[in-house]
Protein backbone atom coordinates (compact mmCIF):
# COMPACT_ATOMS: atom_id res chain seq x y z
CA UNK A 1 0.00 0.00 0.00
CA UNK A 2 1.37 3.40 -0.99
CA UNK A 3 0.87 6.61 0.88
CA UNK A 4 -1.58 9.07 -0.73
CA UNK A 5 -0.08 12.01 -2.58
CA UNK A 6 -0.13 15.01 -0.32
CA UNK A 7 -2.04 18.15 -1.35
CA UNK A 8 -0.59 21.27 0.20
CA UNK A 9 -2.11 23.98 -1.93
CA UNK A 10 -5.22 24.82 -3.89
CA UNK A 11 -3.11 24.30 -6.99
CA UNK A 12 -2.43 20.71 -5.89
CA UNK A 13 -6.17 20.15 -5.50
CA UNK A 14 -6.92 21.69 -8.91
CA UNK A 15 -4.32 19.45 -10.49
CA UNK A 16 -5.84 16.39 -8.85
CA UNK A 17 -9.43 17.20 -9.79
CA UNK A 18 -9.05 18.76 -13.25
CA UNK A 19 -5.61 17.68 -14.35
CA UNK A 20 -4.67 21.31 -14.89
CA UNK A 21 -4.41 24.31 -12.58
CA UNK A 22 -6.15 27.58 -13.28
CA UNK A 23 -5.63 30.98 -11.71
CA UNK A 24 -7.32 34.38 -11.53
CA UNK A 25 -6.23 37.47 -13.46
CA UNK A 26 -7.62 40.92 -12.73
CA UNK A 27 -8.21 43.81 -15.13
CA UNK A 28 -5.66 42.66 -17.70
CA UNK A 29 -6.90 45.09 -20.36
CA UNK A 30 -8.35 48.10 -18.57
CA UNK A 31 -9.63 49.37 -15.23
CA UNK A 32 -11.96 52.06 -16.57
CA UNK A 33 -14.31 51.68 -19.51
CA UNK A 34 -14.02 54.77 -21.74
CA UNK A 35 -16.68 56.40 -23.87
CA UNK A 36 -15.41 54.72 -27.03
CA UNK A 37 -15.67 51.02 -27.82
CA UNK A 38 -12.55 49.41 -26.31
CA UNK A 39 -11.28 45.87 -25.84
CA UNK A 40 -11.95 44.60 -22.33
CA UNK A 41 -11.14 40.88 -22.82
CA UNK A 42 -8.52 39.77 -25.31
CA UNK A 43 -9.00 36.62 -27.33
CA UNK A 44 -7.49 33.91 -25.13
CA UNK A 45 -8.24 30.18 -25.45
CA UNK A 46 -6.92 29.58 -21.94
CA UNK A 47 -9.72 31.68 -20.42
CA UNK A 48 -12.44 29.40 -19.03
CA UNK A 49 -14.58 31.96 -17.18
CA UNK A 50 -14.90 35.64 -16.49
CA UNK A 51 -16.81 38.04 -14.31
CA UNK A 52 -17.23 41.71 -15.07
CA UNK A 53 -18.60 44.02 -12.34
CA UNK A 54 -19.63 47.59 -13.10
CA UNK A 55 -18.44 49.65 -10.11
CA UNK A 56 -19.28 52.96 -11.76
CA UNK A 57 -22.29 55.23 -11.71
CA UNK A 58 -23.05 54.72 -15.40
CA UNK A 59 -24.28 51.76 -17.39
CA UNK A 60 -21.74 49.86 -19.49
CA UNK A 61 -22.37 48.01 -22.75
CA UNK A 62 -20.46 44.74 -23.10
CA UNK A 63 -20.05 43.34 -26.61
CA UNK A 64 -19.00 39.82 -27.59
CA UNK A 65 -17.18 40.57 -30.83
CA UNK A 66 -17.76 37.11 -32.30
CA UNK A 67 -21.22 38.21 -33.46
CA UNK A 68 -21.95 39.54 -36.92
CA UNK A 69 -22.96 43.14 -37.62
CA UNK A 70 -24.75 45.01 -36.23
CA UNK A 71 -23.19 44.21 -32.89
CA UNK A 72 -25.38 44.15 -29.80
CA UNK A 73 -24.46 44.21 -26.16
CA UNK A 74 -25.15 42.99 -22.68
CA UNK A 75 -25.70 45.88 -20.26
CA UNK A 76 -24.21 45.52 -16.78
CA UNK A 77 -26.11 48.22 -14.90
CA UNK A 78 -24.54 51.07 -12.96
CA UNK A 79 -23.57 50.62 -9.31
CA UNK A 80 -22.89 46.89 -9.26
CA UNK A 81 -24.31 45.20 -12.33
CA UNK A 82 -22.57 41.91 -13.18
CA UNK A 83 -22.10 39.83 -16.33
CA UNK A 84 -20.45 36.46 -15.94
CA UNK A 85 -19.87 33.41 -18.08
CA UNK A 86 -18.06 30.10 -18.00
CA UNK A 87 -16.95 27.57 -20.59
CA UNK A 88 -19.28 24.90 -19.19
CA UNK A 89 -22.37 26.96 -20.07
CA UNK A 90 -21.16 29.09 -22.95
CA UNK A 91 -18.38 27.15 -24.64
CA UNK A 92 -15.88 29.00 -26.81
CA UNK A 93 -17.76 32.29 -26.51
CA UNK A 94 -15.81 32.77 -23.28
CA UNK A 95 -12.43 32.70 -25.00
CA UNK A 96 -13.33 35.17 -27.77
CA UNK A 97 -12.57 38.87 -27.74
CA UNK A 98 -14.99 41.21 -25.95
CA UNK A 99 -15.26 44.99 -26.03
CA UNK A 100 -16.99 47.51 -23.81
CA UNK A 101 -18.43 50.99 -24.08
CA UNK A 102 -19.26 53.38 -21.22
CA UNK A 103 -22.51 55.35 -21.17
CA UNK A 104 -20.79 58.47 -19.82
CA UNK A 105 -17.49 59.35 -18.18
CA UNK A 106 -14.84 56.58 -17.75
CA UNK A 107 -16.51 53.89 -15.67
CA UNK A 108 -14.48 51.80 -13.20
CA UNK A 109 -14.92 48.05 -13.59
CA UNK A 110 -13.63 44.86 -12.06
CA UNK A 111 -12.74 42.28 -14.68
CA UNK A 112 -11.84 38.87 -13.31
CA UNK A 113 -10.69 36.15 -15.70
CA UNK A 114 -10.04 32.54 -14.80
CA UNK A 115 -7.16 31.23 -16.89
CA UNK A 116 -5.69 27.80 -17.37
CA UNK A 117 -2.07 27.69 -16.28
CA UNK A 118 -0.08 26.48 -19.24
CA UNK A 119 2.12 23.51 -18.48
CA UNK A 120 5.79 24.32 -18.31
CA UNK A 121 8.29 21.58 -18.94
CA UNK A 122 9.97 20.72 -15.68
CA UNK A 123 7.28 22.32 -13.59
CA UNK A 124 6.72 20.55 -10.31
CA UNK A 125 3.30 22.00 -9.56
CA UNK B 1 -24.13 34.08 -19.72
CA UNK B 2 -25.56 35.43 -16.52
CA UNK B 3 -26.50 39.05 -16.01
CA UNK B 4 -27.20 40.30 -12.51
CA UNK B 5 -28.59 43.70 -11.64
CA UNK B 6 -27.76 45.46 -8.38
CA UNK B 7 -30.52 45.40 -5.81
CA UNK B 8 -32.10 48.68 -4.98
CA UNK B 9 -30.63 50.56 -7.91
CA UNK B 10 -32.94 51.43 -10.75
CA UNK B 11 -34.87 48.22 -10.19
CA UNK B 12 -38.05 50.26 -9.91
CA UNK B 13 -38.60 53.81 -11.12
CA UNK B 14 -39.03 55.24 -7.64
CA UNK B 15 -35.58 53.90 -6.69
CA UNK B 16 -33.92 56.25 -9.11
CA UNK B 17 -32.34 58.95 -6.97
CA UNK B 18 -35.60 59.89 -5.27
CA UNK B 19 -36.27 63.16 -3.48
CA UNK B 20 -39.35 64.42 -1.68
CA UNK B 21 -41.62 67.04 -3.17
CA UNK B 22 -43.44 68.89 -0.39
CA UNK B 23 -44.70 72.44 -0.72
CA UNK B 24 -47.70 74.29 0.62
CA UNK B 25 -48.85 77.12 2.80
CA UNK B 26 -51.79 78.95 4.33
CA UNK B 27 -53.15 82.00 2.55
CA UNK B 28 -55.63 84.67 3.61
CA UNK B 29 -56.58 87.21 0.98
CA UNK B 30 -59.07 90.08 1.10
CA UNK B 31 -61.21 91.35 -1.77
CA UNK B 32 -59.20 93.00 -4.52
CA UNK B 33 -55.93 91.48 -3.42
CA UNK B 34 -53.48 90.08 -5.91
CA UNK B 35 -53.55 86.47 -7.05
CA UNK B 36 -51.54 84.19 -4.79
CA UNK B 37 -49.96 80.83 -5.53
CA UNK B 38 -50.42 78.09 -3.00
CA UNK B 39 -48.18 75.85 -5.15
CA UNK B 40 -46.06 76.49 -8.22
CA UNK B 41 -44.04 73.37 -9.03
CA UNK B 42 -42.20 72.44 -12.24
CA UNK B 43 -40.50 69.07 -12.72
CA UNK B 44 -36.76 69.68 -13.34
CA UNK B 45 -34.96 68.43 -16.45
CA UNK B 46 -34.27 64.69 -16.57
CA UNK B 47 -36.68 64.01 -13.70
CA UNK B 48 -40.19 62.70 -13.24
CA UNK B 49 -42.58 63.17 -10.36
CA UNK B 50 -45.40 61.25 -8.77
CA UNK B 51 -47.34 63.70 -6.59
CA UNK B 52 -50.67 64.47 -4.97
CA UNK B 53 -52.26 67.91 -4.57
CA UNK B 54 -55.09 68.89 -2.26
CA UNK B 55 -56.39 71.99 -0.53
CA UNK B 56 -59.22 73.34 1.57
CA UNK B 57 -60.80 76.76 1.30
CA UNK B 58 -63.05 78.83 3.54
CA UNK B 59 -64.86 82.14 3.26
CA UNK B 60 -63.47 84.19 6.16
CA UNK B 61 -65.51 87.32 5.43
CA UNK B 62 -68.76 87.08 3.48
CA UNK B 63 -68.36 88.00 -0.17
CA UNK B 64 -69.96 91.18 -1.49
CA UNK B 65 -72.66 91.46 -4.13
CA UNK B 66 -70.10 91.78 -6.91
CA UNK B 67 -67.31 89.62 -5.54
CA UNK B 68 -66.48 86.04 -6.52
CA UNK B 69 -63.46 84.02 -5.46
CA UNK B 70 -61.83 80.89 -6.72
CA UNK B 71 -58.93 78.58 -6.06
CA UNK B 72 -57.82 76.84 -9.23
CA UNK B 73 -55.40 74.01 -9.98
CA UNK B 74 -53.85 74.34 -13.43
CA UNK B 75 -51.71 71.62 -14.95
CA UNK B 76 -49.52 72.67 -17.88
CA UNK B 77 -47.77 69.81 -19.67
CA UNK B 78 -44.34 70.65 -21.08
CA UNK B 79 -45.00 72.34 -24.41
CA UNK B 80 -48.77 72.10 -24.07
CA UNK B 81 -51.68 74.23 -22.95
CA UNK B 82 -52.81 74.68 -19.36
CA UNK B 83 -55.58 72.37 -18.18
CA UNK B 84 -57.88 73.21 -15.31
CA UNK B 85 -57.93 70.22 -12.98
CA UNK B 86 -60.26 71.51 -10.30
CA UNK B 87 -61.74 74.82 -9.14
CA UNK B 88 -63.16 75.83 -5.79
CA UNK B 89 -65.59 78.53 -6.88
CA UNK B 90 -67.42 80.88 -4.50
CA UNK B 91 -70.12 83.02 -6.08
CA UNK B 92 -71.32 86.45 -5.04
CA UNK B 93 -72.76 86.92 -1.54
CA UNK B 94 -71.20 83.63 -0.37
CA UNK B 95 -71.76 83.43 3.38
CA UNK B 96 -69.14 83.45 6.11
CA UNK B 97 -67.97 79.94 6.83
CA UNK B 98 -68.69 78.51 3.39
CA UNK B 99 -66.18 75.77 2.55
CA UNK B 100 -64.89 73.72 -0.31
CA UNK B 101 -62.31 70.96 -0.14
CA UNK B 102 -60.66 69.74 -3.29
CA UNK B 103 -60.31 66.03 -3.93
CA UNK B 104 -56.90 64.49 -3.57
CA UNK B 105 -55.57 64.67 -7.14
CA UNK B 106 -52.84 62.24 -8.18
CA UNK B 107 -50.45 63.51 -10.86
CA UNK B 108 -47.73 61.67 -12.76
CA UNK B 109 -45.56 64.40 -14.24
CA UNK B 110 -42.64 64.50 -16.66
CA UNK B 111 -39.79 66.99 -17.02
CA UNK B 112 -41.06 70.51 -17.65
CA UNK B 113 -44.64 69.82 -16.54
CA UNK B 114 -45.99 72.50 -14.20
CA UNK B 115 -48.72 72.53 -11.58
CA UNK B 116 -50.04 75.68 -9.91
CA UNK B 117 -52.74 76.20 -7.33
CA UNK B 118 -53.78 79.83 -7.48
CA UNK B 119 -56.09 81.87 -5.28
CA UNK B 120 -58.07 84.74 -6.80
CA UNK B 121 -60.64 87.07 -5.28
CA UNK B 122 -62.40 89.94 -7.05
CA UNK B 123 -62.50 93.49 -5.80
CA UNK B 124 -65.43 94.43 -3.60
CA UNK B 125 -65.94 92.89 -0.20
CA UNK B 126 -64.98 89.66 1.53
CA UNK B 127 -61.98 87.48 2.26
CA UNK B 128 -61.00 83.88 1.59
CA UNK B 129 -58.66 81.48 3.33
CA UNK B 130 -56.87 78.63 1.63
CA UNK B 131 -54.59 75.86 2.94
CA UNK B 132 -52.98 72.91 1.21
CA UNK B 133 -50.21 72.02 -1.18
CA UNK B 134 -48.35 69.30 -2.99
CA UNK B 135 -46.63 66.17 -1.72
CA UNK B 136 -44.92 63.32 -3.50
CA UNK B 137 -41.67 61.97 -4.89
CA UNK B 138 -39.39 63.07 -7.70
CA UNK B 139 -36.99 60.65 -9.41
CA UNK B 140 -34.62 60.29 -12.38
CA UNK B 141 -36.33 59.86 -15.72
Amino acid sequence: MTAPEPAHTIRDLLNKRFGVPFYPAFNRELVNVPLGLTRILRQDPSRIAFIMVNDGANDVALYPLAQGAPIRSFVPAANGGVVSGSWEEDGELISTEWAALGAATPTPVLVLETLIQKYLEGSTS
Amino acid sequence: MRVVYPTGTRSTPLDRNPSTVASGTFLNQGAGGSNLNLVNYTVPANRRADVVIQWSSLIGVALGAATTANITANFTPNGGAAQNLYESLFLVNQALGSRDNSPSIHLQMKAGDNITITLHIDAGAGAIQNAGGIQGVEYDA
